[in-house]
């Protein structure tokens, strides 16, 4: 172990991070200094300059680095750490665009200042997520994420909606956060260590896996089960629906995408750094964990395919619809294959794209009836033909079908659960999918055949007009590209190589 | 006197573990949760710092590793961080409660029930 002093470290690797930071801060001083009736606009468009700011860093970062460790490794900048920074950095300037124009309703909340910091602030938790290798860094990041969001969901403090689903938000992540605390503290305890390369290396020695390997499985099932609440997969799901639905939209957008990608660059480095190779008895402890990522991933896909049926809230519907592709997404780290990783990352940005659209035209529609009952969006093909178009490719990329973005994020990682040997993983991905058809079929039927109760156009505010234009485009690009976006994934960002695992392998 | 050892103090670490967790989920006063939840966050807690003090299974095997300070050093101080990210969660918790109380006039969750209608 080699000290050295602040001056000497490498600091470049955390320009993105302080970046957001300094513009968290800026954002809260500049709130003190406008005056009450002013608006609140110019606070949102500094938010997204400093996030443009931040990505412009994260991209010379790119250009110019191959995989460094800084910070008695605790921080480790490898391609996989980019790519979901630049997932994340994409998602929350998208949430501020969506929260331009009010935070869902015309009139404002009065705190659209606190709106901005706190996602800027949850944005720097999940950019130190996806850099760290440390534990104590990890659960940090984790934390300063997840406090984030309590106060985001209930930030419009005068609603009951609002509140009472931020306090349900609240209790269900403190209990999380304790499960997976109290599986991390076997491992940490047991291996003396808490960087997540060292604790596999450590546990790897001599007898140690055959002696206390029920430990570390219980530290396995246990961080599992914390985790799964950051990404909204079964067991801890039961919060989605309510907390999706009383949030302010653009924080609901928030928690779909970036809160989401971010449990997962967790999950991800967790499982392939440290569980995934460790010995047990002759053979790899991935043979006993997998069974069980590869029953939560089938658990939400049913679970919540099948509740979405039911639901008439356009939120709520959305929300199990976001547990079922949790479920899909899960798959490749059940089935092991040297994709696995981009498959995710494919994915996650496939979804970032429909989720922004489909949230964006509900905005549209929930601002012009103030509902977001299924039947807001009766006659929309009358009263704005763009919008239920865009709405119709977005359906369609939910649903997985061709020429969509999520057709082949789907596509890919159902070729992957075959290639890992999963079969089960895959046909339960197509009936998932049929499944999945008929509530995202039941938009369309209100959108395009059912009259509205108006033929008056429907106009649609800036900012999630410019959300629902860009996820139009990204989302069928993808879908008219795919192959060129997995190449870019595989060779620029060379993620699934930063985990050593495939050497030797396939 | 016989000295304590190792999986008494994880024993006591599951134990407190489990009473906050059933404490979170059968009571009904958001405030007894709160407190339930910091049960659950204190037995890793515990955990970690049993271990540290006795050690973890590399010590365990060589008694004599001569980097036994350090090491034990790593996971007291993952507790101490635990501590501090506990009290801001239950700081925010506490004061999303006081929110949901002018609304509601009560801290009973059972009453909790706008959404999902």
């Amino acid at each position: 172990m080699m000290f050295t002093s602040w001056q000497t470290l490498n600091w470049s690797v955390l320009f993105p991070q302080i970046i957001i930071l300094i513009t968290a801060i800026l954002v809260l001083l500049t709130e003190i200094t406008l005056p009450k009736e002013a608006s609140r606009k110019p606070i949102f468009l500094l938010g997204m300059v400093g996030i443009v700011a931040a990505f412009i860093s994260l991209v010379v970062l790119a250009g110019t680095t191959d995989t460094v460790l800084e910070f008695g490794n605790a921080l480790r900048l490898d391609g996989f750490a980019l790519l979901f920074s630049l997932i994340l950095m994409v998602g929350t300037f998208l949430v501020f665009l969506l929260g331009l124009d009010g935070l869902d309703e015309a009139r404002p909340t009065g705190y659209e200042s606190e709106y901005v910091a706190l996602s800027l602030f949850a944005l720097l938790g999940g950019l130190v997520l996806a850099e760290a290798t440390d534990l104590i860094t990890l659960f940090i990041g984790l934390e300063l994420l997840s406090i984030s969001a309590y106060v985001l969901v209930g930030v419009k403090k005068q609603s009951l909606l609002a509140t009472e689903g931020a306090l349900k938000y609240v209790l269900t992540g403190g209990i999380a956060s304790a499960v997976f605390l109290f599986g991390a503290s076997y491992l940490v305890g047991l291996s003396g260590v808490t960087n997540l390369y060292e604790i596999a290396l450590v546990l790897a020695q001599g007898t140690v896996m055959d002696r206390y390997g029920p430990l570390v499985f219980i530290g396995f099932l246990f961080m599992l089960t914390g985790l799964s609440f950051k990404i909204a997969s079964v067991p801890f799901y039961m919060w989605v629906p309510d907390v999706y639905q009383g949030a302010p939209l653009a924080t609901t957008t928030f928690l779909a995408t970036v809160s989401k990608t971010a449990g997962f660059a967790f999950l991800i480095r967790l499982l392939l750094a440290t569980f995934y190779l460790l010995p047990v008895g002759g053979q790899e402890f991935m043979q006993q964990a997998t069974p069980y990522v590869a029953a939560l991933s089938i658990a939400s896909m049913l679970i919540g395919n099948l509740l979405a049926m039911r639901q008439v809230n356009l939120k709520r519907m959305l929300a199990y619809s976001s547990i079922a592709h949790a479920g899909y997404i899960l798959i490749p780290l059940a089935s092991f294959n040297p994709n696995m990783v981009d498959e995710m990352a494919f994915y996650l940005v496939a979804y970032l794209f429909m989720t922004f659209g489909a949230f964006a035209v509900i905005d549209a529609a929930y601002r012009d009836s103030g509902s977001y009952d299924l039947k807001a969006l009766a006659g929309l093909y009358h009263r704005a033909p763009f919008l239920a178009i865009a709405i119709l490719v977005f359906m369609l990329s939910l649903a997985g079908l061709p020429i969509t973005a999520g057709f082949w994020a789907k596509w890919y990682i159902f070729i992957g659960a075959i290639w890992g040997g999963h079969m089960v993983l895959a046909i339960t991905l197509a009936v998932a999918s049929i499944i999945s058809y008929y509530y995202y079929f039941a938009v369309l039927k209100q959108v395009f055949m059912r009259p509205g109760t108006t033929e008056r156009p429907l106009k649609q505010a800036t900012g999630s007009f410019i959300v629902t234009v860009v996820a139009f485009a990204g989302t069928l690009l993808i879908g008219l590209f795919p192959q060129s976006i997995l190449d870019m994934f595989q060779h620029v960002f060379h993620a699934a190589n930063m985990f050593d695992l495939f050497q030797g392998r396939f | 006197m016989s000295e304590i050892a190792l999986t008494q103090y994880l024993l006591f670490g599951a134990m407190l573990f489990v009473i906050g967790l059933y404490g979170a989920l059968t009571r009904r006063n958001a405030v007894i949760i709160l407190l339930s939840i910091e049960l659950m966050l204190m037995s890793a807690n515990i955990n970690l710092l049993a271990f540290g003090r006795y050690g973890g299974a590399v010590q365990m095997q060589n008694p004599d590793a001569t980097l036994a300070h350090y090491v034990f050093a790593q996971s007291q101080m993952f507790a101490l961080f635990n501590i501090a990210v506990a009290a801001a969660e239950v700081a925010v918790g506490l004061a999303i409660l006081i929110a949901i109380y002018r609304l509601k006039e009560t801290a009973n969750v059972d009453a909790y029930d706008t959404l999902r209608r």
